[in-house]
């Protein structure tokens, strides 16, 4: 699995489970479906948005070794959301459009799998 | 050597536009292609607003934006039948006064609403454009009653649906028609050029054959038109004066159930002051998750009884300054929208004026979202006479390319503050005739 891909998985498992209701198994993990949805968005996304969009995921999977020592990726769940709410209350638009970017779409894609199922390609 | 093909009239683009010119030019006995860069879905391919149509139907997967402060989201179909295959289905006309305004201000020939009016009744008989048969959904409802409440306008748009439920869209209406007239249709195929060739117009594709053909009508979107024409060394002013129709949308919770499926089509729309329109959003599950990732502290609260929720949104008529312009190098073009102050104060008017009408419709709970989207883009090739801000004139025509024609979003002269898709069909219609020398 390359960099990027790792970085998205991580984003997407960690904001499955925090949209994720406990006693649903519906929405229960493995995540990896939604995370392929997402990383098709991203990949399809016009190349003015998805060149910045890639670069920022790295910026922001680097950022987790300044803040713990750890890539984000590699983090522990609780770390990582840790991580992802400084993004979201950042006083800076791009930070929390990034989070709203990957947050946005792995809730729709998680509630799109229970109640519809996911595209497979 | 690869493949050439020489029809009498090529058709770019198959929204409404493009499907509505191609069916009138086949039927009148011309030959024509009809190329579209997305492919052709069976209805059967996907519910209408789940994820596989997101993936399947839209540009870019649906995830798309307007560079700006702030920028704005935006959606555009991709396949053929474009928006029509993915759009709300709801037609309306336009305010004459608004007609009359673009005619002054563009300098418009031949645009009164009386002028328009034929066009409109026969694409409304085309497409059975209808009032609801049945009760309005219950998302709805809570839009009007607290619309009345606070003393403003509820009216209810026709739907283009089928009793049953079918979208008419132009699979399922003028595409058929076109294709029994004899018109050829050619999906998966992006055109990335248009160059002049003897006295005909050569189109490059980077995944089909080349296109030679004498009269070319571009339909392929407010975006995807001037990106075209531009990248073609074609009409300069054209992606100039791209517009939206900025929206806000509000999450509202009830205590009783209001969404029973999140996919009904809600006619019933609201008018208030300032060019404010407000109406229901599609509101699956998805959609509501979606919506509530700004606030995941609430999300699962909201989830656990998503049928007591529903999106409504605040839409203005854009006034900003956008542009569409490519980029060497890039395969999409850029496309900045900056929205006036006026604008964003009416945003905000809107979004206080929706709180209102949600509260006193007896919400429990309003989730407002803080970005700003569209479905609805226009105004990049304005058409009319003052040749300083159109570069197409009062019937579509390209200036200065003679036998290269515009037909869709992009015509408009401003925005219509409504569902657009009605309007621009009838000014296509209105243009096609004259194309064809019919009154």
């Amino acid at each position: 699995m390359s960099w990027l891909d790792s970085t998205v998985l991580a984003l997407v498992r960690t904001s499955c489970a925090e949209a994720a209701i406990p006693d649903d198994p519906a929405l229960a993990p493995p995540y990896e479906d939604a995370a392929r949805f997402v990383a098709l968005e991203l990949a399809g996304m016009p190349d003015v948005l998805r060149l910045p969009m890639r670069a920022l995921t790295l910026v922001f999977d680097l950022e987790g070794l300044v803040r713990s020592g750890r890539l984000f990726h590699r983090q522990a769940q609780r770390d990582r959301r840790v991580q992802m709410e400084s993004w979201r209350r950042s006083g800076l638009a791009f930070k929390r459009d990034f989070i709203r970017f990957y947050g946005g779409l792995s809730a729709y894609a998680l509630f799109a799998r229970k109640h519809e199922g996911l595209p497979d390609g | 050597m690869a493949e050439t093909l020489s029809p009498e009239v090529v058709v770019v683009g198959s929204g409404p536009g493009g499907a509505l010119t191609a069916c009138l030019l086949a039927e009148a006995g011309k030959d024509v292609l009809l190329v579209e860069e997305g492919e052709a879905h069976s209805p059967e391919d996907c519910a209408p607003f789940s994820a596989a149509e997101l993936r399947r139907k839209y540009r870019s997967g649906g995830v798309t934006a307007a560079l700006g402060r702030p920028s704005i989201a935006y959606v555009e179909g991709c396949c053929l039948g474009g928006g029509s295959e993915v759009n709300s289905a709801l037609h309306r006309r336009p305010d004459a006064g608004l007609l009359a305004d673009w005619a002054a201000r563009f300098d418009v020939k031949a645009f009164s609403l009386e002028e328009l009016l034929p066009h409109f009744e026969a694409c409304e008989a085309d497409l059975g454009a209808r009032a609801s048969s049945g009760p309005a959904p219950a998302a709805s409802k809570k839009l009007a009653e607290g619309g009345r409440a606070l003393g403003l306008t509820v009216s209810e748009a026709r739907h283009l649906i089928r009793p049953g439920g079918e979208r008419q869209s132009m699979t399922r209406t003028y595409i058929p028609r076109f294709t029994q007239a004899g018109g050829r249709v050619l999906t998966g195929t992006r055109v990335e050029r248009l160059s002049s060739w003897g006295r005909n117009w050569a189109l490059e594709s980077s995944n089909g054959p080349r296109i030679e053909a004498r009269t070319v009508f571009l339909a392929c979107g407010a975006v995807q038109t001037p990106a075209l024409l531009r990248r073609s060394g074609l009409g300069r002013p054209a992606g100039e004066s791209f517009l939206l129709h900025p929206t806000v949308k509000i999450l509202a919770v009830f205590k009783e159930p209001v969404n029973p499926a999140g996919t009904e089509m809600p006619a019933l729309q609201v008018r208030g002051p300032g060019g404010l329109s407000f109406g229901c959003s599609v509101s699956t599950a998805a959609h509501l998750a979606l919506h509530m990732a700004e606030r995941p502290d609430d999300l699962r609260a909201v989830l656990r009884s998503w049928r007591h929720a529903a999106v409504y949104y605040a839409m203005v008529p854009g006034s900003g300054q956008g542009s569409v312009r490519p980029i060497p190098g890039f395969r999409d073009p850029l496309v900045r929208y900056q929205a006036g102050i006026e604008e964003l104060e009416g945003l905000e008017a809107g979004r206080r004026k929706l709180s209102d009408m949600l509260l006193a419709a007896g919400a429990e709970r309003l989730y407002p979202s803080t970005s700003i989207m569209t479905a609805h883009l226009f105004s990049s090739c304005p058409m009319g006479e003052d040749r300083k801000s159109c570069p197409s004139d009062s019937f579509g025509r390209l200036r200065g390319h003679p036998g290269i024609h515009v037909a869709d979003a992009s015509l408009l002269c401003g925005a219509p503050g409504v569902n657009p898709q009605g309007l621009i069909m009838a000014i296509v219609r209105r243009n096609v005739s004259a194309f064809l020398g019919k009154p």
